[in-house]
């Protein structure tokens, strides 16, 4: 237990919270392992757990025809997967592919929203370092579509 | 006081209670900007959170060796300025008046403000930012499969 809310404290979305909110929130993840090229969560289905990567190196890429997959930014220890697609319940805009052995934490989304539930505090904590989070995801998807367009102008 | 009326058209606050648009009007200022005038600049710091509550906006950015661009029209009932204010990061791009348009603001202090001070209001808020920033991300990721394709041409 002590080794998953070590993982959860290097992540960015749990830094705001207290050892017991950590450790109620280990309690509440599984864990798990992939391979490289697995894909752990896939473009355009739903989720229903957010995945904390422990180890290894992940890959969010973006299908952009019926052969090709466009690498959009690149994730390693402490990075969190499915986390948008959780908060507005709709479909995963990239898949998250393992480019290395890969250890996650699994938080299925009951028990996310389960641990802001348990104080407001907790909640709000969370939220503030999910904009974090996606405010560096967006930042990383604009360079890439600014890349895109460039080319289009030249 | 800014009329609440004005408050309640923006998405941000759809889900608050009269009582809760009251605590943002009073931390809140406004203006009207002229077609073309600069809002803010992409590069510098952020310092306020922008709702528009009249006329559009349009989103621009700098593109290497092709000049400015525009990514994103804004209009009545969107927001901007987040980001920055967020992450304490500079502006990622910058945003015009598209005509005249007619702006509400709150400056980063009270931002700061409002979200330490109360919670159910700042969980609120902090919610419905991040519903928006799951649309942009989103929105984000499609454009570049399409500018994928365009490229290809």
């Amino acid at each position: 237990m002590e080794e998953k809310a070590k993982i959860l404290k290097n992540c960015e979305l749990f830094r705001r919270l207290p050892p017991e909110a950590l450790a109620a929130a280990a309690a509440r993840c599984e864990e798990g392992e992939a391979k490289e090229g697995d894909v752990i969560l896939v473009e355009g289905k739903p989720v229903d757990a957010i995945y904390i990567l422990a180890d290894g190196k992940v890959d969010y890429i973006k299908q952009v025809d019926a052969k090709r997959g466009l690498v959009i930014s690149r994730w390693q220890a402490g990075a969190v997967f499915g986390l948008s697609s959780m908060m507005d319940g709709q479909e995963q805009y990239v898949s998250a592919v393992a480019t290395t052995p890969v250890k996650y934490l699994k938080l299925p989304v009951v028990d996310f929203w389960a641990v802001c539930a348990e104080d407001p505090l907790y909640e709000h904590g969370i939220y503030r370092q999910t904009l974090v989070i996606q405010s560096v995801a967006l930042r990383q998807i604009t360079v890439r579509l600014r890349e895109f367009l460039a080319k289009i102008i030249k | 006081m800014i009329e609440r009326e004005l408050f309640r058209k923006n998405r941000l606050f759809r889900e608050f209670s009269d009582q809760e648009i009251d605590m943002v009007r009073v931390v809140a200022d406004e203006g009207t900007f002229a077609d073309g005038r600069l809002i803010i600049a992409e590069g510098n710091p952020g310092e306020r959170l922008y709702f528009i509550a009249a006329g559009k906006c349009s989103v621009t950015t700098e593109i290497s060796g092709a000049g400015t661009e525009e990514i994103k029209l804004m209009e009545a009932g969107d927001f901007f300025g987040e980001m920055s204010l967020i992450e304490s990061a500079p502006v990622s791009a910058s945003v015009y008046a598209r005509g005249s348009c007619h702006l509400l603001w709150i400056d980063r202090k009270a931002f700061d403000r409002l979200i330490a001070e109360d919670m159910p209001i700042a969980n609120k808020l902090l919610k419905a930012i991040i519903m928006t920033f799951c649309e942009r991300i989103r929105d984000t990721a499609a454009k570049i499969e399409s500018y994928y394709r365009m490229s290809k041409f």
